[in-house]
């Protein structure tokens, strides 16, 4: 009898927590289809001339390319790149 | 400048429909090109233009000087304020409108016919009058981009749930990006209205903006780039996470550089800003003014969304318990025919449910906010200290 209790208080919770899991992800639909408009953004590929160029590309990085990476990845790049700067982007004090 | 009807004098404004300048007095209509400006070489880099304090959120609307201002286009406020009359520098180009006010009208409309959720009181409030044509500035940037990143991710292997990191590192170069050169705007909400098919583009006359509202660009230099680098990171980051085969990923480290090219394009991108305050709260709904997207997040009526959760949870637990209930029962009567399967796959639906739908509704939150003009403020504010 206690086994039979089990079973259904365990089937019991799964429906509870089944049910509300189902529930709010049908309220989310329909919310974002009635309420929610154009939440939508770029992707790479409309502005990226070619692929990404991958300098590093690792999986399972261990704490040593972790420290590698903070000491490989701390300087600008483009630091040393000198640009002129267009009227309407200079401060007042620069004009 | 003014600009006035060769026949009759009277004010000429821009009509989307048309593409024309219209006379509000003899029905006159005039290419803007044609419309010659007896002060060329004076305007040659510069524009005039009056400029409306909002008392309310802080926010400049600029007009041009045949239009004034009655309410803040970001706000909805109506304490505004005439605060000069400004000398702007003239954007490189100018994307005119092409969707009307009554076109921007029905396209919000059109979200809210037959919408159960949006509150009658808000609906009433989609009428012409509360409609503002804005041209928004933007940064068109040409830039090369470097990002590294480390991104923690779940994997399952042998039935148990691992944290493993993965180190993405590379360069890419953006041509034609849109960075919103507006610090009222965020640049989460702006970058929802693209896009914008530039091909369309103008050289910049002011004769564009009569009958509509304008914002200059109020970045400097630096911040360009971080406006940039947040767009760029969005962009990039997307496109990174797909080549992660893991769960729940997230950026642990993030470092990127940009270089923005020489001659960034300076250009004015329509859009139409659909303002009301409901229950005391502002809202700021915009309206692609090329291509007609809605962008926003409508208020909702509560009850309704309680009483419409209740019937679908009432509806859920009654087809789940059925099934429950079979299941169960034929468990009860031949216990041999048990199986961890049968307990695991509705935790499992049930439970990816739930995330997805909770991440989800935390997305529409999120976007509710935006849309709400105060967080807009702070986050102007924000980005100003």
């Amino acid at each position: 009898m206690d086994q039979i209790a089990t079973i259904f208080m365990v089937f019991g919770g799964m429906w509870i927590i089944s049910g509300i899991g189902i529930t709010v992800f049908i309220m989310y639909k329909i919310l974002d289809k009635y309420i929610n408009y154009g939440d939508s953004s770029g992707d790479i590929h409309e502005f990226a001339v070619g692929d990404i160029d991958y300098i590093r590309y690792i999986d399972e990085v261990s704490q040593h390319e972790r420290t590698l990476f903070n000491d490989n990845f701390s300087i600008d790049p483009y630091e040393d790149i000198k640009r002129s700067v267009p009227e309407p982007l200079k401060k007042e004090h620069e004009m | 400048m003014a600009v006035i009807c060769d026949n009759c004098s009277g004010k000429l404004f821009f009509n989307p429909a048309t593409q024309k300048l219209e006379c509000v007095s003899c029905g006159s209509s005039f290419r803007p090109e044609d419309v010659c400006d007896k002060d060329a070489e004076l305007h040659s880099r510069y524009y005039s233009t009056r400029v409306y304090s909002c008392r309310h959120c802080g926010a400049e609307v600029i007009t041009s000087d045949t239009e004034a201002s009655t309410f803040c286009v970001y706000c909805g406020n109506p304490a505004i304020v005439f605060n000069r009359i400004s000398r702007e520098y003239k954007p490189d180009g100018i994307l005119p409108f092409k969707i009307t006010k009554e076109e921007a009208v029905k396209k919000i409309c059109e979200n809210f016919l037959n919408n159960p959720f949006v509150p009658s009181e808000v609906k009433k409030k989609a009428v012409p009058a509360n409609l503002r044509g804005i041209y928004i500035p933007y940064w068109i940037v040409n830039a090369d981009y470097t990002e590294a990143d480390i991104i923690s991710g779940e994997i399952r292997r042998n039935k148990r749930t691992y944290t493993e990191l993965y180190s993405r590192a590379g360069k890419v170069r953006f041509k034609n990006i849109p960075v919103d050169g507006s610090k009222i705007l965020t640049d989460d909400l702006s970058c929802k209205l693209e896009p914008y098919f530039l091909e369309d583009c103008k050289v910049f006359d002011e004769d564009y903006l009569n009958g509509f509202y304008s914002n200059t660009s109020d970045l400097s230099l630096e911040e360009l780039k971080s406006s940039s680098i947040h767009r760029c990171h969005k962009l990039f980051g997307d496109e990174v996470m797909k080549t992660v085969k893991a769960a729940n990923l997230k950026f642990l480290e993030s470092r990127s550089w940009i270089d923005i090219h020489d001659d960034p394009l300076y250009m004015m991108l329509p859009a139409w800003f659909f303002t009301f305050i409901h229950k005391g709260k502002p809202y700021t709904v915009l309206v692609n003014g090329q291509t007609g997207k809605v962008v926003g997040t409508m208020p909702w009526d509560n009850r309704r969304v309680v009483l419409l959760s209740l019937c679908i949870l009432t509806l859920v637990l009654g087809l789940t318990g059925v099934l429950f209930w079979c299941v169960g029962k034929t468990m009860s009567v031949n216990r041999d025919s048990f199986s961890p399967f049968l307990i695991a796959v509705p935790l499992l639906l049930g439970s990816a449910c739930f995330a997805k739908g909770r991440g989800g509704l935390s997305r529409i939150m999120r976007n509710l906010k935006l849309t709400q003009s105060r967080d807009i403020f702070r986050f102007v504010k924000k980005r100003q200290e």
